[in-house]
């Protein structure tokens, strides 16, 4: 039996297929307040746990929902892309973003999405981004080793734990309720504290 | 000529509202669309019996999209975007802006506006120096060209459609080129003055400016927009006297209440929302969405028109410019357009909109955007080295169980909480 | 660049159609339509001076393609190498350029939506095969080759045995699909199956008699009505508003 998704589309088809994802998905990063730096930044000063909640939720109700599907027979796993490894420059790459999310206020998406609403400083964090792009694109060739170093291809959790997807589904799903109990413990506690105490700044 | 001296109320510097920051963007989009399809469509029109654009222009239309194929797609995508940006803007701004008085007081023509379009022509040719009669908050020429374009954006967009799939029969096709093409022209030939009058003639700058900052002088409602003015110095008076009422907000069903809600949704709701969406992106087109990979292609885009010998001296460049795959074709590109839309529309409905900058308490403005700037740039270049970024690499990836995408979230939040140590003073 | 041709020798052709199957089963052609066909003229003339001839119909290539102009996409349109081509990614189906024919070489396909005809087997010959029809006539009455390649066979057949056009007195757009006969096939065969005046269906005489005018006349009356605006700007100076 073969499975129907993912689907083959025809190009415009898929045109708009995109864009409507994309508009979908613009629209609840929005929603969700990820148009606002100040929410976002909330995130690493303990305050607004938003960011984590978002990101981990997102990640687990799309992996359930793969996870079923393909036990299900409806979707071949192996026609979905999955990002390939490269270990010291995501590592290195991750370091940047994040720099540059708390220096800046956005990721890429987010910015986006910031801009789109009237935020003049998403507006600049998306123009420093092409800036970015093209500075990486001219050193590159200098740094290309690096660039390239610790390819480990399309690995994915199961492989290096040498385990079924279904125990790592779980162990990611069990780490993320535990993420979120934490990030409503410590919303509480900031709650508490600033009836006690105040609003701090 | 008109009075040189102003009424005693009236103020020069006083500024009055004019445009709401929706409509405001929705012009520019408008503008932009209409930019880009009137040069593809130009450019697509090749047979003698239809063409009216220059060999040379079609040449260099083909030559920025590859293919005359890809240019008819560009067309297509494009034109696909402004009609469901503007379905959803007919759906939820029929109430506020589509009404019944709103298209009596704001579009139709009554007599005096038939005097100011004689006396306006007439004006132009140096042929009369009559004042013009009072006019609404839109003058005459404004209503015309908005009835025109009322009247045929539907068949723009109806025979645009009819073209794309094929609907109905061959006559249907055929007669669709010829409504497509004859209701551009009447646009076209409204917009030619529409342009004209905005930017260029003189008198009109302020309500050109007024598209950019959503207000006019107060002196220029008053000697182009008399009918207007007296509706706003009304409603102002009422207003000081109490008389006006906050209007109830009329009764709504939940889902119109999700959509309108002015505070942010509760993370877990938004995160089910985030998370459907990517299954289905999975679903439909086999990979997750990703917002940096679009970025890439535009710049590259840019940099294999501007500078091609550049893109194309080193592997790493080359890799999204190749001649025969245009780079603007891809997936992400549409994406990117999809998250704009998508976040303005939210952003919209919940009354978000405005022009402002998010920053903390003891820093200036100038200082914020070009912190903003250079953080872009280092999770621009952090996104090219991690190929991926928050939205690509860490959530699709993430929902894919990607290793890197593991690796990469980790160091993400790793750098996050630590400069948020160091840079405290930013934001606190 | 090359000048493709066909030459048909109707003295061979027996009408056996297996032309037709060979293409219909090389382009994927829906039931009930052709790219090539034969028809037969039947018996003309008087007992016992009776003639008959198979007109192997197709499309022709032409000099001068009728079909072109009036496709308002662009997606019909002649190759450097004089064959006459669909881009099957622009055609939008409004059929102007099956009116247009006067072979009626062109159909709409109903699966596809789009127009199909002939394209001398494009696909084949950049794989350096002879069209699907050349190689499977069974009669070996078909020959396809380069014009103006003086050493190729339907040069010979053409400028050396006097291989025929079927045009008629109204319509002589240049065909490239030429017919030899002994006793007159080809001219039995223009009588019987004349080529027609090219047809513009009524949608596209709208645009051409009223409508492109129309369109015309608005854009230059708003250009020139900007002009003067403008040049009236010049003379007068800055705005009334700002001073």
């Amino acid at each position: 039996m073969s499975s129907i998704f993912p689907l083959n589309l025809s190009v415009t088809v898929f045109i708009q297929v995109s864009i409507l994802l994309g508009f979908v998905f613009g629209f609840f990063l929005e929603r969700a307040g990820f148009s606002s730096a100040i929410r976002l930044k909330g995130q690493f000063y303990f305050r607004d746990w938003s960011v984590l909640k978002v990101l981990f939720g997102a990640i687990v109700v799309a992996m359930l929902g793969l996870g079923w599907l393909s036990v299900a027979g409806v979707l071949d796993m192996r026609s979905v892309y999955i990002p390939e490894m490269f270990l010291w420059p995501q590592l290195a790459g991750g370091l940047l973003l994040g720099a540059g999310f708390i220096l800046g206020g956005y990721c890429p998406g987010t910015s986006v999405v910031a801009a789109a609403t009237g935020k003049l400083d998403g507006l600049f964090f998306l123009l420093g981004i092409f800036a970015g792009i093209f500075v990486f694109g001219a050193i590159e060739p200098a740094i290309h080793n690096f660039n390239e170093s610790g390819a480990r291809g399309a690995l994915t959790l199961p492989q290096v734990f040498g385990t079924t997807t279904g125990v790592v589904a779980f162990a990611v799903t069990a780490v993320a309720v535990g993420a979120f109990v934490v990030a409503g413990r410590s919303e509480g506690a900031r709650r508490l504290f600033e009836k006690t105490y105040g609003r701090t700044k | 000529m008109t009075n040189p001296v102003a009424s005693p109320q009236v103020s020069s510097q006083r500024m009055i509202k004019k445009h709401h920051v929706a409509i405001m963007l929705l012009h520019w989009f408008n503008a932009l669309v209409w930019l880009l399809e009137l040069n593809t469509g130009a450019a697509l029109i090749q047979s003698e019996h239809f063409r009216f654009a220059p060999q040379w222009f079609i040449v260099l239309m083909t030559g920025i999209f590859g293919t005359r194929a890809n240019l008819l797609r560009f067309h297509i995508a494009v034109g696909l975007a402004w009609i469901t940006v503007f379905l959803v803007y007919g759906i939820f701004g029929w109430r506020t802006y589509l009404h019944q008085e709103v298209l009596e007081g704001e579009v139709a023509l009554d007599r005096d506006d038939w005097n100011w379009l004689h006396i306006r022509v007439l004006r132009i040719l140096g042929r009369s120096d009559e004042p013009l009669p009072p006019q609404g908050i839109y003058n005459a020429g404004q209503k015309l060209f908005a009835l025109a374009v009322y009247a045929m954006v539907p068949l723009i967009a109806a025979s645009g459609l009819v073209m794309a799939f094929h609907w109905g029969s061959p006559a249907v096709a055929g007669w669709a080129v010829v409504i497509h093409f004859i209701s551009v022209a009447v646009v076209v030939s409204g917009l030619k003055i529409h342009v004209y009058m905005g930017p260029v003639f003189p008198e009109e700058k302020p309500a050109f400016f007024s598209m950019i900052t959503g207000v006019v002088p107060e002196e220029f409602a008053y000697r182009h927009h008399r009918k207007w003015w007296e509706e706003v110095k009304m409603l102002e008076k009422m207003h000081e006297a109490g008389e006006l009422e906050r209007q109830e907000p009329a009764r709504s069903s939940g889902f119109v209440k999700a959509l309108r809600m002015k505070q942010y949704w509760p993370p877990y709701g938004a995160a089910l929302g985030l998370g459907l969406t990517l299954l289905a992106a999975f679903l439909l087109v086999g990979q997750g969405i990703g917002a940096s990979g679009g970025f890439t292609c535009c710049l590259a885009f840019v940099i294999s028109l501007a500078a091609p010998d550049y893109a194309s001296s080193h592997p790493y460049r080359s890799r999204y410019v190749q001649p025969d795959a245009p780079v603007l074709m891809d997936l992400l590109v549409f994406e990117l357009i999809g998250v704009a839309l998508g976040g303005l529309v939210s952003g919209w409905l919940a009354g978000r909109l405005r022009w402002s900058t998010d920053k903390g308490p003891h820093l200036s403005e100038r200082t914020r955007w070009a912190l903003a700037f250079a953080g872009g740039a280092l999770s621009g270049a952090g996104a090219r080295l991690a190929r991926g970024c928050t939205s690509g690499l860490a959530l699709s990836g993430g929902a894919a169980l990607s290793a890197g995408a593991f690796v990469f979230m980790l160091s993400v939040f790793a750098a996050g909480f630590a400069g948020a140590y160091l840079v405290r003073r930013l934001w606190l | 660049m090359a000048r493709y041709a066909m030459v048909t020798d109707l003295t061979k052709c027996v009408g056996c159609q297996a032309c037709t199957a060979a293409c219909n089963s090389e382009w994927d052609v829906p039931p009930g339509r052709t790219r090539t066909r034969v028809l037969p003229t039947g018996a003309v003339g008087v007992f016992p001076n009776l003639r008959s001839a198979f007109y192997v119909a197709q499309c022709n290539h032409c000099d001068d393609p009728p079909c072109v102009a009036p496709c308002p996409s662009g997606a019909t349109f002649q190759a450097a190498d004089g064959i006459v081509k669909i881009d099957k990614d622009l055609c939008i189906g409004c059929g102007f350029c099956v009116t247009a024919c006067p072979y009626d070489a062109r159909y709409l396909n109903p699966a596809t939506e789009k127009v199909d005809k002939c394209d001398f087997c494009a696909g084949r010959l950049q794989r350096g095969l002879q069209p699907a029809c050349v190689t499977t006539c069974t009669a070996h009455a078909k020959f396809f080759g380069d014009l103006e390649d003086p050493d190729s066979e339907v040069y010979g057949l053409v400028y050396g045995r006097g291989a025929k056009r079927i045009e008629s007195e109204e319509v002589k757009v240049g065909p490239n699909v030429y017919y030899l006969g002994a006793k007159g096939e080809p001219d039995l065969v223009a009588e019987t199956f004349p080529p027609r005046t090219p047809r513009m269906p009524s949608a596209g005489q709208w645009w051409e008699r009223a409508l492109k005018p129309l369109a015309l006349l608005m854009v230059g009356t708003a250009f020139l009505g900007q002009a003067v605006a403008f040049f009236t700007q010049l003379r007068k100076g800055e705005g009334q508003f700002n001073d």
